[in-house]
């Protein structure tokens, strides 16, 4: 019987969330998508691969979501806003796909950092559209978005790990304080923290 | 290697210096750890086998399992003495140092001390992650111990925008993916040129935009605002 090449992926996630990764094995990411060891095979060498190809959809579906968001806007940082309600809403909806995305161990690989750092790429360009409408763009420290792209993740990855205790929806206004802060100053930053989110 | 159990280790003999067995075993262990460290970042925790480890150390096998119970509480041991060595660094920099250009102090320690040793940086700031989750959680606290160190002479802030709790992760976060970024590309021996970027970065929350920008940069990016 044929599965189909994203039955393996999305069992594979799926059993992560449930079991966690390190013993999984492919026997039972075959089981989940009723598939067979012989597809599975002609899809990937190896568990590895498999979760190479899950986190490729992953960050395809997401991006997809959070760049459409952030285009919606012509103006920074309402545009950078827009992306960053898109993302909760994303974390809110793909719990098991989050979860998956925030484990460390599987960025470590060679062809996964290679991943990550083009995900965290599209973030950096998303925050770093702040210096064209900084008042001095050299003013801004050079590498502010990648600190504030850091920050961000280790915020998120907290809430991830208290087992949802806080909503990521929530925490939008104070991710966009960090963001803002040091392309527009602390007056606009504190702005941000004013703002109600979108009501849609 | 099995029918010498019962004999002394026979790296160091006790004739040859003199010392004391305490302190034979507590040399060893400290070169199995630079060993474990060394081979780590030259080859990657998956590769890093006993065996590379105590040819590095130059100890026996056996010595290595009378030191430690396997590769992984190896790393562990490791990873704290690099840990408290770099914590170390930042706490000597600073005492006398007065708030807020303590934390330059801080960081500049801990930039140096990264950069003057690209094995032990790239072991702290990059194998973690390969090692596996309980260790990536570790990580985690020990940068925040870390950001903790560089931030303690901070006054109480009044009317701050964010958690305290907020701030410390989302310095060291800043922190780690800054530092971490530099190692990964081969460029350990720049993080220095990091400084004034995280000097900035860690007295904003604290100071305000414009004494973070003058501490970090100095009066003349200041006045160019």
């Amino acid at each position: 019987m044929t599965a189909g090449r994203t039955a393996y992926t999305e069992a594979l996630v799926d059993l992560t969330f449930e079991r966690g990764y390190e013993q999984l094995t492919v026997g039972e990411i075959v089981a989940r998508a009723g598939g067979s060891e012989a597809e599975f095979e002609a899809h990937f060498a190896s568990k590895q691969e498999c979760a190479v190809a899950a986190l490729e959809e992953m960050i395809a579906d997401n991006q997809r979501t959070v760049k459409g968001a952030f285009e919606s806007e012509p103006q920074w940082p309402d545009s950078l806003r827009a992306g960053a309600y898109a993302q909760a809403r994303w974390i809110v909806e793909n719990p098991r796909k989050t979860r998956f995305g925030m484990l460390e161990t599987l960025w470590a690989s060679e062809m996964t950092s290679a991943l990550r750092d083009q995900l965290f790429g599209e973030y950096v360009a998303m925050i770093d559209a702040g210096r064209s409408v900084a008042a001095d763009p050299d003013s801004v420290p050079p590498f502010a978005a990648e600190s504030v792209v850091g920050s961000i993740a280790q915020v998120l990855a907290r809430y991830s790990e208290r087992g949802g205790e806080r909503d990521p929806i929530a925490g939008v206004p104070e991710m966009m304080y960090l963001a803002v802060r040091p392309y527009l100053g602390e007056d606009a930053a504190r702005r941000e923290l004013t703002i109600p989110p979108p009501s849609d | 290697m099995a029918t010498k159990r019962k004999t002394e280790p026979q790296t160091l003999p006790r004739g040859r210096h003199g010392l004391p067995r305490e302190l034979v075993v507590e040399n060893q262990r400290a070169r199995i750890v630079s060993g474990m460290i060394e081979t780590v970042a030259e080859l990657g925790y998956a590769k890093a086998a006993i065996a590379k480890v105590i040819k590095q150390a130059k100890v026996s096998r056996r010595t290595f399992y009378e030191t430690f119970v396997n590769k992984e509480d190896c790393y562990r041991a490791a990873y704290e003495a690099t840990f408290e060595y770099l914590r170390d660094r930042v706490l000597a920099a600073t005492p006398g140092e007065e708030w807020p250009s303590s934390v330059r102090t801080g960081l500049e320690a801990l930039l140096e001390s990264l950069a003057a040793h690209p094995n032990l940086a790239s072991f702290f700031l990059v194998s973690p992650a390969s090692v596996g989750d309980e260790i990536v959680s570790r990580h985690h606290l020990a940068m925040r111990e870390l950001v903790e160190a560089l931030v303690s002479g901070a006054p109480k802030t009044s009317g701050a925008a964010v958690a305290a709790e907020t701030r410390i992760e989302a310095l060291a976060g800043g922190l780690s993916r800054l530092t971490a970024m530099k190692v990964n590309a081969g460029k350990g021996d720049e993080l220095p040129a990091l400084l004034p970027d995280l000097v900035e970065l860690f007295l904003r929350p604290y100071v305000g935009s414009e004494e973070a920008v003058r501490v970090a940069w100095g009066d003349e990016r200041l006045n160019r605002r």
